[in-house]
């Protein structure tokens, strides 16, 4: 029975979110409850698959007996396993925080859904599936982005929701050019056909609905607008996860998928646009005058060091994989602390204005803490899971020979620490005694601790960083690095 | 148990900093013992460590974060000439924070940071090789800046942000060089009398790998011109200044460099490299311009900060001149130069709180209203200064003495100027 269930495992982590949405459809009252239930059973199953993949190796699931190239599959590889582990700690935890506050039934039933969307993205083994699982996580996660009293997170989720329909058509015209190329879907055999000038196009294709979908320098448009006003916690998982699911798949296509000949001008082009996401985020992060703004720029700059591994993909993923799924999986820990901080200040301050968080040390010392831990993790101090990740990273550059793309990783720490330090520096302005900067509604203490703990969950991460590149590199073999 | 004793002194004072947050800002008489007595629990264990050492017992701790980037603490005599001065120095800080604080808000956080910044020192002093040494540098960046802000005004805010930009700087300078060494050879480990492996690279790698480690840690070493960030620092509380100025911070940079010079590079080879006699000009350089600004400065916390300024790169010029002599000079200075400064600074702070005395023209007749203060900054400056028989004399002596033996004359003329 135990052996059945360990089988089912990947099927079971996108059922529970699944279930839990239509609990939500058919009880709304009950909304609330389905997430504290359906989130943690999603949360248990989410670690067991990882730590499935840690001690098992990785695991294979054909849906309903149908195998490829028409079947479903469901494959846990190390990194994909790591990244469904990071998803369930954030939708349960952000979850929880949210549903305390939302209480709208569509917003949780869109949360599961995004849920259940994103696991399949990190677990599905071919194009088409992949496809699938993108639109719904689109719509599921502008819905939210939603906010019923605010024109303008109305205004930046309907841009979200184009962008995303956008990148989704893109991306399907690239697999229809796919299937017409090779017959098959799945990743191992398009990896195996190998690549054509119809292949190119059509990566090139699906590579820009990706980017879109990804907000990568220059379609990043809409992030900004729609991160920094979504909800507190919906800002946590859109920056923490839902943007990696694009980027994962990018990962995938470069080094699986493009094969040996590949496009050698296309993915220096692809690092480029890294380095400008790197400094176009940080500096525009500078000048904005609003923390959840400040939070959501610094998105853009880190997704531009995740689009900048490419090329050391390509050379050579065995030591390059590793290192990037710490990067991701740091970045998601700390943005998630930062905007629930971000969100405490919002709802005891009704306001987070950068000039407005003078005193935030004083009167709300453990959000300020969540921030700082934060702040150390995205610029990548030892001992983070960024500083280890950007470490593995450089290093894998050097034996590679790829000299020019270390520099961003060194100067994107500084360029991010002058754009954070400048944010939160006024928290450590002192108000006046008296100052009457609460809005009254005082923020419960949990839900600081709950920030607290997932910006702590980025350093340790980095302490432990040896279990992390392990699991990450399970399943790793030189052509084969993600499925 | 005991060969863990490394790890348990890093300990102390961060499990103390960090329990003090916890405790609510009115329980002073909790938070003053708590300090005190992991402070003085601390001094013992260093004495215990010191003893173990005399008898010849190696302390070394190790955690492996990846194969090839590993913590490693380890306790050797240079390490625990550091550690010593640090957990005496945290001790008596402590005492007089505790005064010069009395009336002030936000105690918990000032000790508990404090504690952490005492725990990155050690780290600092018993880091076993370059990535530890980082760690615990970049660590104490980020424990030093809440201090440097304490007050929170906007001014001691913006003096905060040029103290990170600086050291963070100067922290991805080290990052680079350390990212490199350690792409070329594996691991870069502390080892007395130099890392062999190191000497088989090309000599340019190694230059330059010099020259970013030299300019990283100066930065905290106040080494011109990297020393931008401390005269504006002086917008902290007393106690920080003592802390950052005598204790920890520019004591940190200079420990460093030590490091490197000795246990990295090994003093001999750094010497046929040729890398020694550039830094020992540019030691000379910084005191003489440190002292010369001191000069100029009218208020009195900003006058001792250049004179910090200067007095530092002694302890970088008596390493750098070649030879056991300057060595004994330069490193005994460390430990004078913190006990002296740290003296002027409580005085300073006493002369402020008390009288409300900032710059020196305001001194006049103190001496009558305040004959105990008075007394300490006369000698501690004299100290400074280099009169017989006090500990600055016994340094310049020797670094004197070490010039002579390298055959650079050149720096007596730059230690008598600078007196």
């Amino acid at each position: 029975m135990l052996h059945f269930l360990q089988g089912q495992l990947p099927i079971l982590a996108v059922l529970v979110p699944v279930a839990g949405a239509m609990a939500v459809l058919v009880l709304p009252r009950a909304a609330a409850r389905w997430m504290q239930l359906f989130g943690f059973a999603g949360f248990v199953i989410g670690l067991a698959v990882a730590v499935d993949v840690y001690l098992l190796g990785p695991r294979e699931l054909v849906l309903a007996g149908w195998s490829p190239p028409l079947g479903i599959t469901l494959a846990t590889s190390g990194t994909g396993a790591l990244l469904v582990g990071v998803v369930s700690v954030l939708m349960f935890v952000c979850g929880i925080s949210a549903a305390a506050e939302r209480r709208s039934d569509t917003f949780t039933a869109s949360w599961l859904l995004t849920w259940a969307a994103l696991v399949v993205v990190f677990l599905a083994n071919d194009a088409f599936t992949v496809y699938v699982a993108l639109e719904l996580l689109s719509i599921a996660a502008v819905s939210l982005v939603v906010r019923p009293d605010s024109q303008r997170a109305l205004r930046a989720a309907l841009s979200y929701l184009v962008a995303g329909l956008t990148g989704s058509l893109l991306y399907l015209l690239g697999v229809a050019l796919l299937y017409a190329a090779s017959g098959t879907l799945s990743f191992a055999g398009l990896g195996d056909t190998g690549a054509g000038p119809t292949a190119a196009v059509a990566i090139a294709l699906m590579t820009a609905g990706i980017l879109l979908k990804s907000a990568v320098f220059p379609l990043h448009g809409w992030l900004p607008g729609a991160h920094g006003n979504a909800p507190a916690a919906a800002s946590a998982v859109l920056s923490g996860v839902v943007v990696k699911a694009g980027v994962f798949l990018l990962w995938r296509l470069w080094s699986e998928v493009l094969g040996d000949a590949g496009m050698p001008a296309g993915d220096t082009l692809l690092a480029l646009l890294g380095v400008c996401a790197l400094a176009w985020g940080s500096v525009m992060a500078l000048r904005v005058h609003r923390l959840k703004l400040v939070i959501a720029y610094s998105t853009i700059a880190q997704m531009g060091y995740l689009v900048l591994v490419v090329p050391l993909l390509r050379a050579d993923p065995i030591t390059a994989l590793p290192g990037v799924a710490l990067l991701a999986a740091n970045h998601a820990f700390a943005k998630a602390g930062g905007f629930l901080a971000a969100g405490c200040i919002l709802a005891q301050r009704g306001r987070d204005g950068l000039e407005s968080l003078h005193g935030l040390l004083q009167q709300m010392p453990v959000t300020a803490f969540a921030l700082a831990l934060s702040a150390i993790a995205l610029v990548g101090l030892p001992p983070s899971g960024g500083f280890v990740g950007k470490w593995i990273l450089i290093q894998s550059a050097y034996a590679a020979e790829l000299w020019w793309w270390i520099p961003p990783f060194v100067l994107g720490g500084l360029l991010s620490a002058a754009a954070l330090v400048r944010a939160l520096s006024h928290g450590f302005i002192h108000e006046p005694q008296g100052g009457g900067s609460t809005n009254g509604i005082a923020v419960g203490a949990s839900l600081q601790w709950a920030a607290l703990m997932l910006a702590l969950l980025a350093l340790l991460i980095g302490m432990t960083a040896g279990y992390w590149v392990d699991l990450a590199s399970i399943g790793l073999s030189a052509g084969r690095p993600l499925s | 148990m005991h060969s863990y004793l490394p790890l348990w002194i890093v300990l102390t004072s961060l499990s103390c900093g960090l329990l003090i947050f916890f405790i609510s800002e009115s329980h002073s008489r909790l938070r003053t013992t708590l300090n005190l007595a992991s402070a003085t629990f601390k001094l013992a264990l260093v004495l215990v460590l010191l003893d173990g050492l005399g008898e010849g017992r190696s302390y070394v701790v190790e955690y492996e974060l990846l194969p090839d980037l590993v913590l490693s603490l380890r306790a050797d005599a240079l390490s625990v000439l550091f550690l010593t001065l640090s957990a005496f120095l945290w001790l008596a800080t402590t005492v007089y924070a505790v005064g010069y604080l009395e009336k002030g808000t936000g105690r918990s956080r000032f000790f508990g940071f404090f504690g952490l910044c005492v725990s990155a020192t050690a780290g600092i002093s018993m880091a076993g090789n370059l990535f530890t040494m980082l760690l615990f540098y970049e660590a104490l960046t980020i424990a030093t800046f809440p201090l440097v802000v304490h007050r929170g005004t906007r001014e001691a805010v913006a003096a905060g942000r040029v103290y990170l930009a600086y050291t963070l700087t100067g922290g991805m300078l080290v990052l680079v060089a350390t990212v490199w060494l350690h792409a070329l050879l594996g691991s870069v480990d502390f080892v007395e009398a130099g890392f062999a492996p190191l000497r088989e690279l090309p000599q340019p790698v190694l230059i330059i790998a010099f020259f970013l480690l030299i300019m990283g840690f100066g930065v905290k070493a106040a080494l011109f011109p990297l020393h931008g960030w401390l005269p504006r620092s002086m917008v902290a509380p007393a106690p920080v200044s003592a802390l950052l100025h005598a204790v920890a911070v520019v004591k940190a940079g200079a420990f460093a460099i030590a490091r490197v010079i000795y246990d990295l590079y090994g003093v001999e080879y750094a010497e046929q490299l040729g890398v020694l006699l550039p830094l020992s000009m540019l030691a000379g350089f910084t005191i003489l311009y440190g002292s010369f600004r001191a000069l100029n400065q009218r208020e009195l916390k900003p006058r001792l900060a250049w004179s910090t300024v200067s007095q530092v790169s002694y302890i970088a010029l008596g390493i750098a001149t070649f030879g056991p002599i300057a060595s004994i000079g330069g490193i005994a200075h460390l430990v004078h130069q913190g006990l002296m400064k740290i003296t002027l600074f409580f005085c300073a702070g006493n002369l402020a709180e008390v009288s409300g005395i900032h710059r020196v023209d305001q001194m006049a007749g103190c001496g009558r209203r305040m004959p105990w203060t008075m007394a300490a900054f006369t000698l501690a400056a004299l100290g400074m200064i280099g009169v017989p028989p006090l500990a600055g004399f016994v340094s310049k002596w020797y670094l004197a003495n070490g010039a002579l033996a390298a055959e650079q004359q050149w720096v007596i003329v730059v230690l008598v100027g600078s007196t």
